[in-house]
């Protein structure tokens, strides 16, 4: 897995959520907590296996979950056209 | 509890934590247009000089941190400047989400496939009428709306479908309907500003003498549906934006409350951005009676054009607005609060 985030989204980290605004269709989206911890980590290049274990750590999940949950949130931000 | 959508959302936490969301900056002042009601004429901006480009990409930097998000680049006519490529590849990078203010003159083919390599949020293009002669009335230049439609043609080309701006003044007033007609065959977004701001003291006669009347901004409101959409919210509280999640910097780097609310706070080249930011608290005595009027939630009172030219058209503006959606205006008070005062 590979993901890099698309340039052409503006995006703004405020009250601890990102809020992502996508030029093309003029749409914001507000990413909940776990889904601002992945995109900081993406933003900052982090490969997805150490993402994966920041998520364990940080929300207390388990290593399944916190595949489960990487895997839908970027599989929903290439949807999005978010991630590349 | 209530569930806000992202939108209202943004709006709400960016107010409570007092972060400027939206800046308007001007990056010139200059403009090949003369437009009638531009505030620009005889402002100080003019007569200082405008920040450079690493001036103001130190702004963009400072922007960023602060959490701004939306960008709106603005004049005077921004084309003017050559490094706006410059500018607006630094706005990208930096996570701006770029409405580009103009007048759309100078947007040649060329310019237009540039514009689309930024993937601009927007793009805002002001026509006054859709008859030539009457738009050039107001911008003070012939051959003006036939440049203006050129720009919009070549911006449709690439692919960026601008909204179109109407200030609307007793010139253009009547012209509306084939404003709206031209604008909805060449399907383009259109939105109009009814009551024109003169930003300034000493512009305050000559923009209001071009404002129309306010039972025809009154009109003009009822017309856009609003009060039969259900979009109308009552007014709750005299509070805005201005200062509190949006700013202004003009093209000399002098930071403001609002793009209306033309009170110096500093000059984010000598003092930054952020540390302006900080201590910017917008002054609401001059709308002390505004607190506890009986029409408050009805008013679109805009406190930056009221500290220019004081509240009496707003305070007309919201009565007529009253009586027309028969409104006892003794039960509404400031704040929002019901006083449920025997009228009988």
């Amino acid at each position: 897995m590979s993901f890099s985030i698309n340039p052409d989204m503006a995006a703004r980290l405020i009250d601890g959520c990102y809020y992502i605004v996508d030029p093309g269709n003029r749409m914001l989206h507000m990413l909940n907590d776990t889904g601002t911890y992945i995109y900081s980590e993406l933003k900052k290049g982090s490969e997805p296996e150490t993402i994966i274990r920041g998520l364990c750590g940080e929300f207390e999940v388990s290593r399944g979950e916190a595949e489960r949950d990487m895997e839908e949130f970027t599989e929903d931000l290439r949807e999005k056209g978010i991630l590349l | 509890m209530t569930s806000y959508s992202p939108v209202a959302r943004l709006g709400r936490c960016s107010f409570e934590n007092r972060v400027p969301l939206t800046v308007h900056l001007e990056l010139t002042s200059r403009c090949h247009l003369n437009c009638i009601h531009c505030f620009h004429r005889g402002a100080p901006s003019r007569e200082s000089g405008e920040m450079n480009a690493e001036q103001v990409k130190e702004l963009l930097e400072s922007l960023e941190t602060a959490g701004t998000l939306f960008l709106i680049l603005t004049g005077g006519e921004p084309l003017l400047r050559s490094d706006l490529w410059e500018i607006l590849e630094e706005a990208k990078l930096r996570g701006f989400a770029v409405m580009l203010f103009t007048s759309g003159t100078g947007i040649n083919r060329e310019k237009g496939a540039r514009l689309a390599e930024f993937s601009l949020f927007s793009v805002h293009i002001s026509v006054y009428s859709s008859d030539p002669e009457r738009h050039d009335l107001i911008t003070g230049v012939p051959g003006s709306f036939e440049k203006t439609s050129l720009g919009i043609d070549n911006l449709l080309l690439n692919g960026i479908s601008p909204v179109i701006k109407t200030p609307l003044m007793d010139e253009n007033y009547n012209d509306l309907d084939k404003l709206r007609r031209w604008a909805r065959k060449r399907n383009l977004t259109h939105k109009i500003d009814p009551v024109i701001s003169p930003c300034y003291r000493k512009n305050k006669d000559r923009i209001i003498s071009r404002r129309i009347s306010r039972e025809k901004v009154c009109e003009t409101v009822f017309e856009s549906g609003i009060f039969d959409t259900g979009d109308f919210r009552p007014r709750e509280k005299l509070e805005c934006g201005a200062g509190v999640n949006m700013a202004a910097v003009d093209s000399c780097g002098n930071v403001f409350p609002c793009l209306s609310w033309r009170v110096p706070c500093g000059r984010a080249a000598e003092e930054g951005f952020e540390r302006i930011w900080e201590v910017m608290k917008p002054d609401y005595s001059h709308l002390e009676n505004c607190f506890s009027c009986g029409v408050l939630s009805y008013c679109g009172i805009c406190p930056g054009i009221a500290s220019a030219e004081g509240p009496d058209f707003f305070c007309g503006a919201a009565s007529d607005t009253a009586d027309r959606l028969r409104v006892p205006v003794n039960t509404v008070s400031s704040q929002g609060i019901e006083i449920k005062e025997d009228l009988g």
